[in-house]
This record gives structure tokens, C-alpha cells and sequence, in this order.
């Protein structure tokens, strides 16, 4: 199957600065690619080259097998931005319209408004929304177009819970159709169980990638805490941290590590076990890759 | 994609027309100015007058709609998720030309309306058809002007530097008042500013003579000029926004 975007490669330098340096990445229709990363780690420079607007030093981006920034590219892709501001002198419906006109076979203007919350806001002018409702019609216009690869950049910033719930389902279902997204977000929680496929990008490289199953797989380790005077002879053991005393261990099995505890005879106290979200899980990945 | 520029051009002109802050002073700033200084006698002299205050009108469209409008646009989120729409600059720049040319007309209209009311000009009606083609297109190098500003400027700074060079360039043009009535400094530079120029076309049509070919050639190269500047413009703001 054809990958909705195939990226090889891919630099870019400002000056001295090499803000990309080297990313490889494909998705796949029908998948959820969740593009992560701290602010200044070189995704938004990125995404501007996947979405055609600038050029890179080196590498090559295909887009359905279009260049990214060729108008069959466009045709199949939507997008949404960060900080969305639109016309102020613009109404909802007709900023909506516009932008479907772009298109050669967008999806119904009925349902985007819909599916958006933007019903009852079709008249109101751009410039009197908030927030929320600027984010919502930024979402509308990336799905208007009915491209097959949707570009969602902090999706859900501004947006209250039940919007928030809502989006994902929209963005589920597109998904489940057949659709691409690739998104980047620093809510992680949100995207559990949306993402596929997670990839974290540091100093423009990426540093962590996996499937989502696979990463928990690699972080469905456990963590034990507890105060001890001495830290004993332990296994199996990935990590081992100390902060005052207490303890910090890193186990794919907290069971065996718990009974080699015990039997080990150290006197500890205030053992606590914990299973790590997706959230620590990367932090964690993170710090062990940068330690390397 | 049916009806995608009858889309884009009609919302420009919806969102032109929704604000009174822009089309009122674009449209009655010129009429106003010449029913002040302009306006009044007959004949000839009336003529010449209407002349000037209607490229006046036109030329100040093309500078403001270009000019102010490509400093404001260019530095919005906008204008960014625009460039990923399929198809997005054709419509754009359509829409730009329309509303420029909408707003030209309607401004230059008003002056030669009020002409007909304040003073008695001798002009028949395929005369005033000339006058105003000759100001559409000699407005085509501050057309250029203003893109050029609209790139060199920043959206805060665009209006007061467009105000700085288009009031003083109409004025030493002789558009405000005749050549000769211009003090001796200010004549003396007036021949080389581009306002001159336009207004030597204009006065030429509306006096029923030949169009001044020097004046056509002051007016491409200046166009030229202005052109290869906004190039540049365009050129580094593409650079440093999209590279």
C-alpha cells in the first residue's frame, strides 16, 4: 500500500542552526501518527516541509506520491494549525465555504458544522469567536477539504472536555475510514488510545519511535518506590534512581523483584508499586536514550 | 472547486465592504479633497481638474488596497494555512485586482459625480469612458508601488508610510493644484515624480490631445522600478516566512 507520506532523510539548517537533522518517517492510511517532542526540537520546522511550505536542504517528502507542495498533494491533504486566526470581517459558514471550494469533492458543509459544534455559530463573524470556537472551525477547514492525510497540529488547545471527547471521535472514525492523521500535542494522556504509532523528535532527530503497543511493550515496566537504607543485590532491575533514601527501580517484573526485596532482608519501608502511563513511559524512554 | 474565484473575490469585497474604517475615507477622502480645492468653474480648467483628483482617487485605491493590505495579510496565521489550500494564489490575486479595481471605480465615480454637481466640466460621456480606462492603467505602476511597500513595510508601519509618500507625491505632481501654480522648488522636482507623469496622460485625454509619449515612458520605467523592488520584497519575505 501506498504510505499516505513517506519522509527520507529530511534536513534543515537555519544558519548554523540544523534544526532537522536526518528524520525518516512514513504513515500509513488508516493510521495514527503522533509526531512528539518539546518546543524547539525541530517539528514545526518539519511539519512546515511535509505541508509543502518551505523547502528542505536535503531529503525527500511524497505525499500520496505527490510532492508536498504539487496541488494533487493539496487536494489530499488538510490541515490545521496551532494558533488559527481567520478574517475578522468573515462569517463561520462563509469562511467554511470558502475553503471547501477549494476542493474538488469536500465533505457536506451540513456535516462539518455539525460534527464541529459550529451550528449556531454559522453567522457570527471570525472575529467575535473565541478560543474554543476559533479551534473548532480550524479543525472544520482540515477536515472540509475530504483529504485522505489530516495534519493536526495541539489539536485540542482551548478546547473544553466534551468538545475535546468529541474531536477524538471525529478523529477516530476518520481513521477507522481509511484516513491518515499525523499530530503533534504535549497531552499525551489524550492520545493514548487514538496513536498508532508514536514518534519523538529531540534536536531534530528522532530520538524514540515504536508503535504504541510496542513502546508500552518496551515501557510496560513497572516502578517500585521504597525507603531503604541500602540499596540490595536485585533482579531483575532495568533502572535504578535514589533521591533521599528512597528509592526508585525500574522492573519488568514487579512481582520476582519484590520477592528478591523481602528476601534480601534489608529493612524497607513505604514500598508503593506503580505502572507507568504512556506520558512517563516516554520521559522515561527519553532520559535513558539521552543518557546512552 | 465550482465557483472557487466567484468565492474568493466576492468575500474580499464582503470583507472590504463590512469595514466602513476602510472603504469610507478611500472612497470620500479624494471626492472630499476636490470638492474643497478642486472643484468649481468651467470648461477646460474644470476638465483638468476632475482630471487630476480622478487619478487621485484611482491611485491611492491601488496603493492602499496593495500596499496596506500585503503588509497586514502577510503576517497572519492566515495567510500560512491559505498556502495549503489546493489552488490558493490564483484566486488570491484575482480577488486583489477585483477589489482594487471595484474600489478605483467607485472612488473615481464619486469625484466625477461631484465634478458634475460643483463645477460645469465640458467632457462628454465617451470622454469621461477615456478619463477613466487612462487612469486604470496608468495606476498599474503604483499598482507596483504599493505591492512594493506592501512588502517592505510591516502591517503597523504600512498606512502611515503610505500616507508619507502618496500625499506629498500628489501634491508635487500637480494633482492637488496645476503645474503653474506649483511654488518654484516644488515645480522644479515635480517633472521627475511619477504622479506627474500619470497626470500629464490624464490631462491629455481629458483635453482631447495626444497622450505625451515621454510621460508613458516615465511611467513604465518607473513601473519597472517599482516592480523589480517588490520582487526583492516579495522574494525575502518568502525567505525568511517559507524557506
Amino acid at each position: 500500500m501506498q504510505p499516505a507520506i513517506r519522509v527520507a532523510n529530511l534536513a534543515k539548517s537555519f544558519g548554523p542552526v540544523r534544526a532537522v537533522r536526518g528524520i525518516d518517517l512514513s504513515v500509513q492510511p488508516g493510521e495514527a501518527f503522533c509526531f512528539l517532542g518539546p518546543n524547539g526540537a525541530g517539528k514545526s520546522t518539519a511539519i512546515n516541509m511535509m505541508l509543502g511550505l518551505s523547502r528542505p536542504d536535503t531529503g525527500e517528502i511524497s505525499v500520496f506520491g505527490h510532492a508536498p507542495d504539487s496541488r494533487a498533494a493539496r487536494i489530499l491533504t488538510g490541515y490545521t494549525a496551532q494558533d488559527s486566526d481567520f478574517p475578522a470581517n468573515l462569517k463561520v459558514g462563509e469562511l467554511l465555504e470558502m475553503v471547501r471550494r477549494h476542493y474538488p469533492d469536500p465533505r457536506p458543509a451540513s456535516e462539518l458544522l455539525e460534527q464541529f459544534g459550529l451550528d449556531a455559530l454559522q453567522d457570527r463573524f471570525a472575529g467575535g469567536l473565541s478560543g474554543g470556537q476559533r479551534r473548532r472551525l480550524g479543525l472544520a477547514m482540515a477536515f472540509a477539504g475530504n483529504g485522505r492525510l489530516v495534519f493536526l497540529d495541539e489539536p485540542t488547545t482551548g478546547l473544553d472536555s466534551s468538545a475535546r471527547k468529541a474531536f477524538w471521535d471525529y478523529a477516530t472514525r476518520f481513521r477507522d475510514s481509511g484516513g491518515a492523521l499525523l499530530i503533534t500535542t504535549h497531552h499525551l494522556e489524550e492520545i493514548e488510545t487514538i496513536a498508532d504509532h508514536i514518534c519523538l523528535i529531540n534536536h531534530g532527530r528522532i530520538q524514540i519511535e515504536g508503535g504504541v503497543d510496542e513502546i508500552r511493550a518496551r515501557l510496560g515496566q513497572k516502578f517500585v518506590h521504597f525507603n531503604a537504607p541500602e540499596l540490595p543485590d536485585l533482579s531483575p532491575v532495568t533502572e535504578v534512581s535514589e533521591e533521599n533514601g528512597r528509592f526508585e527501580v525500574m522492573t519488568p517484573d514487579a512481582d520476582a523483584l519484590v520477592r528478591a526485596l523481602v528476601q534480601s532482608g534489608v529493612t524497607f519501608h513505604d514500598l508503593e508499586i506503580r505502572s507507568a502511563s504512556l506520558e512517563q513511559a516516554i520521559d522515561e524512554l527519553t532520559r535513558m536514550e539521552g543518557a546512552q | 472547486m465550482t465557483g472557487l474565484y466567484a468565492k474568493v473575490i466576492g468575500l474580499r469585497l464582503k470583507e472590504l465592504f463590512r469595514l466602513p474604517a476602510y472603504w469610507l475615507p478611500t472612497l470620500l477622502f479624494p471626492a472630499m479633497l476636490y470638492a474643497m480645492f478642486g472643484a468649481g468653474g468651467s470648461g477646460m480648467r474644470a476638465d483638468y481638474a476632475m482630471a487630476s483628483f480622478t487619478i487621485y482617487a484611482v491611485i491611492g485605491v491601488a496603493f492602499f488596497q496593495f500596499g496596506v493590505s500585503i503588509a497586514q495579510d502577510r503576517e497572519t496565521q492566515w495567510e500560512r494555512y491559505r498556502r495549503t489550500l489546493p489552488g490558493a494564489t490564483g484566486p488570491q490575486v484575482a480577488a486583489q485586482l477585483v477589489a482594487a479595481l471595484v474600489f478605483s471605480l467607485l472612488s473615481a465615480g464619486l469625484v466625477i459625480a461631484i465634478g458634475y454637481v460643483l463645477s460645469e466640466p465640458s467632457l462628454s460621456m465617451v470622454a469621461i469612458a477615456k478619463l477613466l480606462l487612462s487612469a486604470v492603467v496608468v495606476a498599474v505602476p503604483f499598482t507596483m508601488l504599493g505591492v512594493m511597500l506592501g512588502y517592505w513595510t510591516t502591517a503597523k508601519s504600512s498606512v502611515g508610510i503610505a500616507n508619507m509618500l502618496y500625499l506629498p507625491l500628489a501634491y508635487v505632481g500637480g494633482l492637488w493644484m496645476p503645474p503653474a501654480a506649483l511654488p518654484d522648488i516644488v515645480a522644479k522636482i515635480s517633472p521627475y515624480t511619477p504622479t506627474r507623469h500619470a497626470g500629464e496622460v490624464v490631462w491629455a485625454v481629458a483635453g482631447g490631445r495626444p497622450v505625451p509619449g515621454e510621460s508613458i515612458l516615465w511611467l513604465a520605467g518607473y513601473g519597472a522600478v517599482f516592480a523589480a523592488i517588490a520582487y526583492l520584497g516579495y522574494r525575502r519575505d518568502e525567505k525568511t516566512r517559507y524557506a
